[in-house]
């Protein structure tokens, strides 16, 4: 029986993030892989190259790889973003509400980030785009408040 | 009734991942001969690793980043990790000040960092394109480009 590699972990890693997508948009396996991908790019090419970088580092190597696939760095417009997402999810019929599926595998990443990074990368975003990314959780309520029950 | 999945070309693998695994495993495999190591495949990725991150932070950004175009999904999720944009690029000139830039699993495993650099830039010579490998090296001064 073989060892149980940093590879093979690395394939662990990136199977987790597949799965959280495929939780969000429940659609085919395939799909979500599609997803995924174009997704990335769009989270990647709605950022600063600073902070792509930024949010690079703090994800899993397989999925790094995968963000960083293509990369000219150049603020994309969300406008020709959407008609490039379009056009990457034309083989999948599953995949036809593009901004849909942009939200779904947006809440995927925050889900798999750090919770207080999720909301660092909300901030991140250009406005148009945040609307797609899950609104940062409130802080705690205040400790004599945690009490409080309404009604 | 839910649609099935759309039928594609390519009919979908059960494991979406496993051509990059595999592609990686190629890579690594011609870093652990060239290296000269043992077959530990955890070891040698934190010494490929390493090689490639001291090569990265030595060139431009744009080239970093065309370099990084042309390696494998999986090894271009190494070569990325932990970049630091104003950290670089660094500016050596010389060959011992950049092999002292070799650090993590080199330093760990008192690797000799000179076999690394050379293991990793052999293994980029022999699975890029020559055009490209060329793009890289006139980035590089004369001592660095002689450990490819």
């Amino acid at each position: 029986m073989s060892k149980h590699t940093v590879i093979d972990k690395t394939e662990d890693e990136a199977r987790l993030w597949l799965q959280a997508v495929e939780r969000e948009l429940d659609l085919s396996r395939p799909a979500c892989f599609v997803a995924l991908r174009v997704a990335l790019h769009f989270l990647r090419d709605r950022l600063t190259e600073q902070d792509a970088v930024d949010v690079a580092n703090r994800l899993p190597v397989l999925i790094r790889g995968i963000y960083y696939e293509g990369w000219t760095p150049s603020r994309m417009s969300k406008n020709d973003f959407m008609r490039k997402a379009a056009r990457g999810f034309r083989a999948h019929a599953e995949l036809s509400k593009t901004e849909q599926v942009l939200s779904g595998c947006f809440r995927a990443f925050a889900r798999c980030l750090a919770p207080e990074y999720a909301d660092t990368v909300s901030v991140m975003l250009p406005k148009n785009v945040r609307l797609l990314w899950p609104e940062p959780s409130p802080p705690p309520a205040p400790a004599h408040l945690q009490d409080w029950h309404w009604g | 009734m839910a649609q099935s999945a759309t039928p594609t070309k390519n009919p979908p693998a059960r494991n979406p991942f496993a051509a990059d695994i595999d592609d990686a495993i190629v890579w690594l495999k011609s870093f652990i001969e060239l290296a000269g190591l043992r077959n530990d495949r955890d070891l040698a990725w934190g010494l490929f690793g390493a090689g490639l991150h001291a090569l990265r932070d030595r060139l431009p950004d744009a080239v970093a980043i065309h370099l990084g175009a042309q390696l494998p999904t999986l090894v271009r999720g190494l070569y990325y990790a932990d970049w630091d944009l104003k950290e670089t690029p660094r500016k050596e000139r010389h060959k011992k000040p950049f092999l002292d830039r070799l650090d993590g699993a080199v330093v760990a495993n008192k690797s000799d960092p000179e076999r690394i650099a050379r293991a990793t830039f052999g293994v980029l010579r022999e699975r890029i394109d020559a055009g490209e490998v060329a793009k890289v090296l006139r980035h590089l001064p004369r001592e660095l480009r002689q450990l490819w």
